[in-house]
């Protein structure tokens, strides 16, 4: 095993190990915490198919937003697709047999990461423009859209520019899956995007990006109108 | 020797929120917005409402109700504690501590920023305020990184922001309609709040207040030969008025309907006018109701500064009147936050309500009750009698976005209105963007109806005077209905200053009072 | 409530960890990738025996060769130059598809775009 391929293994599990500790201690916390009063923001649904319903549309369509601010809805919305889809793609290279379904998926050529870029382009641009959100933006909000950038600039490069050979990835990825560490392909535009999503996984629960987790938790959003028929008792704030 | 340690400690301390409360200094009051009927998304400056700050509590008032009296030593330390404790009680305040974006889309929704055009009044910029601390003291981010990173020390300069922009918001949680993730800065200027007073910084409005309910049942401090004799004067008034002898009957035991109902409706003007209205329904329906000295108050000011405890004490004050007087079925009169604490907390706070009558919503709110029975024949009603009128209707915002009347959602924005037009008939709504759960708030609420702020209340509800000008331009409106009694004193007061008369605001039993026809049931 | 919190964090948990999970379910720690076979034909005399590229290069961009020279080709009429590149050609050595290049397809997940399966123009010899 090369001095590199030692490195990146260790890394990459230190990486995957930390978000995935990270994240999941995050939403322990939220699902624990508890919500002592009813506050769900209403009209609201009256029953809980009523609230999945709710958080399909907030989750799959972003429905608040889209009533709120039109242009950072299709910025916004478009980015999470296109992330969506990369990640959908990117699954062929953690399972052996790729599922038929993924196959399928992965067939269709829709230049997903240039609309991946520039909706993330058009995010920053909108950071900067509107004064509101100019004056909000903190630093980590600018380093975030930079990192994403530049993940799918590099991505895009590997795919469409200067070609990495994908089966020595998927071996490299399959021997982090199953605890086999192979070798890390030297292809240097491949390591540097490999890098940037690990250096991003760890930022990950850290960061504000938690709202991936953290939107299901949200009480205004996930909780039934029924305050008049269902008592709400919570720990703390009720004894008895 | 000890003592006068003691006291310098005190001035110190004393000197600490007199800086507080004059940096920045005040200023002169500017003009009122002007009335173009438009609601523009105005470019930010920043400080331009920082000067704006309540009166500080008394030490007598804080102590009362378990505060420190004065700004604590270690304040700082104590506030972080405080933090501690409240984001591991409340899940919205920590979901929405993390899970804030700055996409910016709540930014130009609140009424206070849309007239103040300070960035820190946009919802994300003031519970920024709160994230600052989060970040510096709890999260791994501010720790590292600090300033960089937007983590900030709790010094006094950011604590007299505190005390300044979290008492320009009226916790009216328009902001959570329009965020992705529906963060309520409502619960974050709660927390806030509750900090501050835990701290010993109190303001002074509300905390005197929730201090006169506990000692004497109501927000007013009024005793109960204060309250008979208001009432015994509306009795005499309604019967000057109308010929009918309509009682208001106090400490009924065994009554079918409670009335629970905010204090002002016994004093202020147009809150009285509602109780009229009221009356005239219990009558003319032939229920017999009763009120309750024990419970005078519907409001619940505990619920402005995030105190669980004073608002389950407050709200125990209803528990105990269900208990002595046993009414069957419990109502609530025209208050918006009040009915959010009825509608949504009392369950909680005070249920269960076994001892009621199952069959009827417990609690019931009175638009709900007046309606029921004028869907069912039981009210003779005379709808030329509001002729002069033409109507609009004001969603409350805390019956809009945290409550439902009837049994489907949205139910508290058809159910007024329903009631509305079965009085009156010229009615018309204001703009799509200022009604229903888009509504803004009066600019009064969550703790703000005091005169120290009447310039953060006159601008606060510019959002509504452009939209009441227009209807009022367009389709001759002179009469919005309501059904809060803080907006009711919150209109009656500011509209003047817009040059809109101060008629103008009435509650909506006001206008069921007016059309009823006493006496003519067979 | 307890309840509730548990069920969100196992959802939670079994999605992020499900590549780990299925590995280890289907008991396939296997991931040595296929080993495409070769059916060599014999070279003419004096032509030396190996592919048009160097192979790590093939390895990568084979994709990009064959669609440059179909278009080239077929649109643009320029047989002759790209003679070199003809998929003839290519099947000179790489004779069956489902040792040669199905293996590597299926291992990535990626459907060769030559063949009439999806759209693509060449069936002679190669069906799977
Ligand atoms: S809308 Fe929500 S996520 Fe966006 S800035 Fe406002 S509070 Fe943050
Ligand atoms: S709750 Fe209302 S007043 Fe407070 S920040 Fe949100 S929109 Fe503004
Ligand atoms: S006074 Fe009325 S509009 Fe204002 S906060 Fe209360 S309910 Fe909302």
């Amino acid at each position: 095993m090369s001095g590199l391929t030692l490195l990146y293994t260790l890394f990459a599990y230190v990486a995957i190990a930390v978000f995935l500790v990270g994240f999941l201690a995050r939403i322990w916390k939220y699902a624990t915490t508890p919500s002592p009063l009813k506050i769900p923001l209403t009209p609201a649904p009256v029953n809980s198919v009523g609230v999945v319903y709710r958080m399909v549309q907030e989750v799959g369509f972003f429905k608040s937003l889209f009533y709120s601010n039109r242009i950072i809805w299709i910025g916004g919305y478009l980015m999470h697709i296109a992330l969506l889809i990369t990640i959908v793609k990117h699954l062929r290279f953690f399972f052996k047999t790729t599922p038929a379904a993924l196959a399928w998926i992965t067939s269709f050529e829709i230049y997903v990461g240039f609309i991946f870029f520039g909706a993330l382009a058009f995010l920053f641009l909108m950071r900067l423009v509107i004064d509101r959100t100019y004056y909000l933006s903190l630093m980590q909000d600018y380093v975030l859209l930079i990192f994403l950038m530049l993940i799918a600039a590099t991505g895009i490069l590997t795919k469409y520019y200067v070609r990495t050979d994908i089966i020595k990835v998927k071996q490299f990825v399959m021997g982090l899956v199953q605890f086999r560490p192979e070798a890390i392909p030297g292809d240097p535009i491949f390591i540097i995007h490999f890098t940037l999503v690990l250096l991003l996984l760890i930022y990950f629960p850290f960061s504000k990006l938690m709202h991936s987790g953290g939107i299901f938790f949200s009480p205004t959003r996930n909780q039934v109108d029924d305050a008049r028929e269902v008592r709400h008792v919570t720990p703390w704030a009720v004894k008895g | 020797m000890a003592e006068e340690i003691t006291t310098t400690e005190e001035k110190t301390v004393d000197k600490d929120i007199a800086a507080l409360l004059t940096s920045p200094p005040k200023r002169a009051p500017e003009p009122t917005p002007e009335l173009t009927g438009k609601i523009v998304k105005p470019k930010i400056v920043q400080g331009a409402a920082a000067h704006y700050k309540p009166h500080v509590a008394k030490p007598e008032i804080q102590e009362k109700l378990g505060f420190p009296g004065t700004l604590v030593e270690n304040w700082q330390e104590a506030a972080v504690a405080k933090m501690r404790e409240l984001l591991g009680k409340y899940k919205s305040l920590q979901v929405y501590m993390d899970i804030c974006v700055r996409c910016g889309s709540c930014t130009d929704k609140c009424q206070y920023f849309l007239s103040t055009r300070d960035p820190k009044n946009m919802p994300a910029g003031r519970a920024e305020l709160f994230r600052q601390v989060y970040r510096k003291y709890f999260t791994t981010e501010g720790k590292i990184f600090g300033k960089l990173a937007g983590a900030v020390d709790f010094d006094l300069s950011l604590l007299a922001e505190w005390y300044s922009y979290f008492h320009q918001c009226s916790q009216c949680r328009r902001c959570s309609l329009y965020c992705p993730y529906g963060i309520d800065t409502a619960e974050i200027s709660m927390a806030a709040r509750e900090i501050m007073d835990s701290i010993g910084l109190g303001q002074k409005y509300t905390n005197e207040i929730i201090g006169k309910v506990h000692e004497l049942g109501n927000n007013l401090g009024m005793n109960e030969a204060a309250l008979r004799n208001a009432i015994e004067f509306v009795e005499e008034e309604i019967e000057e008025d109308t010929g009918v002898p309509v009682k208001l009957p106090i400490n009924e035991e065994d009554a079918e309907v409670l009335l629970v109902t905010p204090s002002a409706d016994f004093f202020a003007t147009p809150h009285l006018e509602s109780l009229v209205g009221y009356a005239k329904v219990f009558h003319q329906a032939g229920i017999n109701w009763t009120l309750s000295t024990t419970a005078a108050e519907a409001g619940n000011f505990g619920m402005f500064v995030g105190s669980y405890y004073h608002m389950q004490k407050i709200a125990s004050r209803i528990k105990q009147a269900i208990e002595e007087l046993r009414p069957k079925r419990l109502v609530v009169g025209e208050c918006g936050h009040a009915w959010r604490v009825a509608y949504a907390f009392w369950n909680t706070l005070i249920g269960p309500f076994d001892m009621l009558n199952q069959k009827y919503p417990r609690p019931q709110h009175i638009c709900e009750f007046t309606l029921d029975l004028i869907n069912r024949g039981a009210l003779k009603i005379d709808k030329s009698a509001n002729d002069e009128f033409v109507v609009t209707f004001h969603d409350s915002c805390n019956v809009a976005r945290a409550t439902r009347m009837g049994d489907k959602p949205g139910g508290q924005f058809d159910i007024p209105r329903e009631l509305i037009k079965a009085v009156t008939n010229k009615y018309v709504d204001m703009e799509y963007d200022t009604i229903r759960e888009r509504t803004f708030c009066c600019g009064g609420g969550g703790g703000l109806l005091t005169d120290e702020l009447i310039d953060v209340r006159v601008k606060g509800a510019m959002p509504r005077m452009q939209a009441l000008h227009n209807v009022m331009e367009t389709h001759g409106v002179n009469f919005m209905a309501l059904i809060c009694a803080i907006c009711k004193a919150q209109f009656t007061k500011i509209m003047p200053k817009y040059g809109i008369p101060m008629e103008v605001a009435g509650g909506v039993h006001q206008l069921v009072g007016r059309a009823i026809v006493l006496g003519a049931k067979e | 409530m307890k309840m509730k919190a548990i069920t969100a964090f196992l959802v939670f948990l079994v999605i992020l960890t499900l590549p780990f999970l299925v590995s280890a379910v289907n008991g396939d720690i296997l991931s040595q990738a296929p080993q495409p076979k070769l059916e060599k034909a014999k070279a003419p005399a004096g032509v030396e025996n190996k592919c048009v590229e160097e192979v790590p290069y093939m390895r990568a961009n084979h994709m990009n060769i064959l669609k440059t020279a179909r278009v080239q080709v077929v649109r643009n009429g320029l047989r002759e130059k790209y003679k070199k590149y003809s998929l003839e050609n290519c099947f000179t050595c790489h004779r069956n598809r489902a040792e040669f290049c199905d293996k590597c397809h299926s291992y990535a997940g990626v459907e060769p775009g030559c063949f009439g399966d999806r759209g693509g123009c060449h069936y002679a010899n190669t069906k799977k």
